[in-house]
């Protein structure tokens, strides 16, 4: 801003005005409290979060493409983060489909995760490497280890298998813990704490990967249908802000020998997608079912 | 015992130097023993703390889990603390609830979450205690968690303590081997150092046998210990104990001889009458032969005492000469050896007028050597006639006695001093009373009766006078028969 040279207290009033303008813009609540300052994205059990690498790789990446700080966010169950991104603590988080329908009326979806050539993924249900277990009903009176209450994969599709024969998870099991990260229900189940465990299918074909003396431990004994894969949300009062729209660009144009490489490898991610209309249609409905069980 | 006494005959020079090593020997086993004890302590003490130190850490840890009977934060606290300590090896680590139910554990298989602990298990441990299971080679440790002075749970932990143990084992062996060495080495030290030492006494002490076997010789200078040693004098003493001892040998000798010479002169006289006796009548008889020599039976009757009286002379000649140019052999007693002896004393006899009994029992050859014999009757019935008063008798008595000689002389004089008697019956060393002519005969006789493995006896006469008793033992080799 040019300040001429002329009468030094009109000039000087009108520099404060100005200024004063432009501080009270800067400092005018948005939705979304940190105006530049840096970008919160927070990430819940479904990532690797005890991957220090992968955090690091992610964090550069999403710098590297909004142009700003980024801090990530990290929480110990879906809950936490879930609340953070409706009052708008946080700017986006990678949450699950569950909690995304729970407060559908809140947030918006910015990104879908594309993995083995869908946006789709399975829960899965394990045993121990050395189970007897055939199915799901073979569990029945023996203890169960659960991710998160608010996980589709991790609790509910569970939840709603046994509600369609109108039971509940903690009369048919003997005992169910929550451990709060699906790698930490694969440890549960290879060392025997619990019998079987209900698990993101993706995060357990990850962990086949990287980590095979864990994951051969366990064997998969149920896999439910293909649903809608866990998105990236925001909350909907910034859903058109500048940084969303670059975030949004940034995941659906990562490929495979761009940028985000690294990031898609590290993730075993084929890329990002738009949201479709009904992708958590078939979660919503297992959702309806287990409320109505109570 | 036969240990013992195969042991105890050791010569001094391995003895010494033995205990010496083995002194050593138990004063390290001691001193191993404290060592690996103390070790045995500290590694229990620094095991005791580094367990506590966990077990406060995971208990405060479990504590929330433990609150909220939460089986995933109990397990992942659990798994963590395996995880991150160094310097102990939780084998097993698990959380029981105030019941005794397991709420987890580091190894769920063995220890599923809801299952009761069995008491087997649970009665391994002692609370506030760390117990050592040495074949398991592990640690068992408890604590309970406690809030508000509240039973909450208990945490059994069994710690994997091989590392110790191989560490106690590797001490050990090093102990033993370095303690092995030590002890070599100072036992080779005090052995060679004590030898050392003993030398000058192992030299004195053999040169004292051979000195008892009667081969005394001094110890020549190379084999003297350095100077300042303590036992410097003593090996000049003992040559000059060797070197008089000789010169006394010496000396004996001579007065030996030098009595023979005194006795022959006692005998001269006496001699030279008994060849004188018969020289006048022999002389007679070649007047008698000159004159009347052509007649036969006064011819016959003088030859006959011609021979007579040239016997009697040849008699005492030759046992004159049989006593004191002795043939160099050891030659059998015959009776007329003993004869001979009578003879020579007869002048003696006559001019003291003591009378002899005399009884000679012994008829045939004996073996035993008659030159020392003749000596020791002819000193020992001088002795009596020299201390007999005029007019006296004397017995004397040669008889054998089974498998010995026997001679016995006894006299009616004043009898024996009482220093000769203890000398005479006394066997071993005892001063010899070579103060006058009796004492060096009666010396002699006991050293001729003693070479010849004889032995007597003296002793005074209840009545008068004394009595000498001789035993010769015969000899067992042959002995060279008189020409």
């Amino acid at each position: 801003m040019n300040i001429s040279v002329g009468n030094p207290s009109l000039n000087r009033r009108k520099f404060i005005a100005v200024s004063t303008a432009a501080g009270a813009a800067a400092v005018s609540p948005c939705p979304a409290s940190a105006g530049s300052e840096s970008f919160h994205f927070g990430l819940t059990p479904v990532f690797r979060s005890d991957d220090l690498e992968l955090l690091e790789i992610l964090q550069s990446f999403l710098e590297k493409q909004l142009q700003i700080p980024v801090k990530l966010v990290a929480r110990r169950t879906y809950q936490e983060i879930t609340s953070l991104l409706v009052s708008g603590q946080i700017h986006a988080a990678w949450i699950c489909g569950y909690p995304y329908l729970q407060y559908r009326n809140l947030l918006s979806l910015v990104a879908i995760p594309v993995w083995r050539g869908k946006p789709l993924y399975q829960s899965y249900i394990i045993a121990g490497a050395s189970s007897q277990a055939k199915s799901l009903a073979d569990m029945k009176g023996k203890i169960h280890a659960f991710s998160d209450p608010n996980s589709n994969s991790g609790y509910l599709v569970t939840a709603a298998r046994l509600a369609e024969q109108r039971i509940r998870p903690d009369t048919f099991f003997q005992k169910t813990f929550f451990t709060y990260g699906h790698r930490n229900v694969i440890r549960a189940v290879a060392s025997g704490l619990a019998h079987s465990g209900s698990v993101d299918g993706y995060v357990w074909e990850a962990v086949a990967e990287a980590e095979p003396g864990l994951a051969t431990q366990t064997k998969v004994i149920a896999k439910s249908e293909w649903l809608g894969f866990p998105p990236i949300a925001c909350p909907k009062a910034i859903d058109d802000s500048e940084h969303i729209r670059k975030l949004k660009t940034a995941l659906t144009e990562a490929q495979a020998g761009g940028p985000a490489s690294t990031l898609l490898a590290r993730l075993r991610l084929d890329g990002f997608t738009a949201p479709t209309a009904d992708l958590y249609g078939p979660i919503a409905k297992k959702a309806e079912l287990v409320r109505r069980l109570g | 015992m036969k240990l013992l006494k195969a042991l105890h005959r050791q010569p001094m020079l391995i003895k010494v130097p033995a205990l010496a090593a083995l002194l050593m020997i138990v004063v390290s086993a001691v001193i191993s023993e404290r060592v690996l004890s103390r070790l045995s302590d500290n590694q229990h003490r620094h095991l005791s703390f580094v367990s506590d130190t966990f077990l406060d850490g995971l208990a405060s840890a479990l504590l929330p889990a433990v609150q909220r009977a939460d089986v995933w934060e109990a397990f992942d606290a659990i798994d963590r603390a395996g995880r991150v300590y160094k310097a102990i090896k939780p084998e097993t680590t698990v959380l029981a609830d105030a019941g005794g139910r397991v709420l987890a554990a580091n190894n769920p298989k063995a220890f599923p979450p809801l299952s009761m602990l069995p008491a087997q298990f649970t009665s391994r441990f002692t609370a506030g205690e760390l117990l050592i299971s040495d074949e398991r080679q592990a640690a068992f440790v408890t604590k309970d968690v406690v809030q508000q002075g509240r039973h909450l749970g208990t945490i059994y932990s069994i710690f994997d303590i091989s590392r110790q143990v191989q560490e106690r084992k590797e001490i050990l062996s090093t102990l033993i081997w370095t303690n092995c060495l030590l002890a070599a080495l100072f036992a080779g030290l005090g052995y060679w150092s004590l030898r050392r030492l003993l030398e000058p006494v192992k030299t004195l002490s053999d040169h004292l046998r051979l000195a008892a076997e009667d081969e005394a010789r001094e110890i020549s200078t190379t084999e003297f210990p350095r100077k300042g040693s303590e036992f410097r004098p003593l090996f000049h003493g003992y040559n000059a104990l060797v070197s008089a001892e000789r010169e006394r040998s010496q000396f004996e000798k001579q007065l030996h001889e030098e009595e023979k010479l005194a006795s022959l002169g006692r005998l001269t006289s006496g001699m030279a009458h008994e060849i004188n006796n018969p020289l006048g009548g022999m002389f007679s008889a070649l007047d008698t032969l000159q004159r009347h020599g052509a007649k036969p039976e006064v011819r016959a009757k003088s030859v006959s005492l011609l021979k007579r009286g040239l016997s009697g002379i040849r008699d005492v000649v030759s046992s004159a000469l049989l006593t004191y140019r002795p043939p160099k052999e050891p030659t059998a007693l015959r009776p007329n050896d003993l004869e001979d002896i009578r003879l020579l004393l007869r002048p003696e006899l006559r001019r003291k007028k003591l009378s002899l009994q005399w009884e000679n029992s012994v008829r045939s050859e004996m073996a035993v050597d008659s030159t020392p014999i003749r000596q020791i009757l002819l000193n020992i019935l001088l002795n009596s006639i020299a201390a007999s008063e005029a007019g006296g008798s004397i017995v004397c008595e040669a008889r054998p006695a089974g498998d010995a000689l026997q001679l016995t002389v006894e006299d009616d004089g004043p009898g024996l001093p009482k220093r000769i008697l203890t000398f005479l019956n006394t066997d071993g060393p005892v001063s010899a009373p070579i103060t006058d002519s009796a004492g060096l005969g009666l010396w002699i006789v006991k050293r001729l009766a003693g070479e010849m493995g004889g032995s007597v006896e003296a002793n005074n006469l209840s009545a008068k006078g004394a009595r000498i008793s001789i035993s010769i033992p015969l000899q067992r080799e042959g002995l060279k028969d008189v020409a």
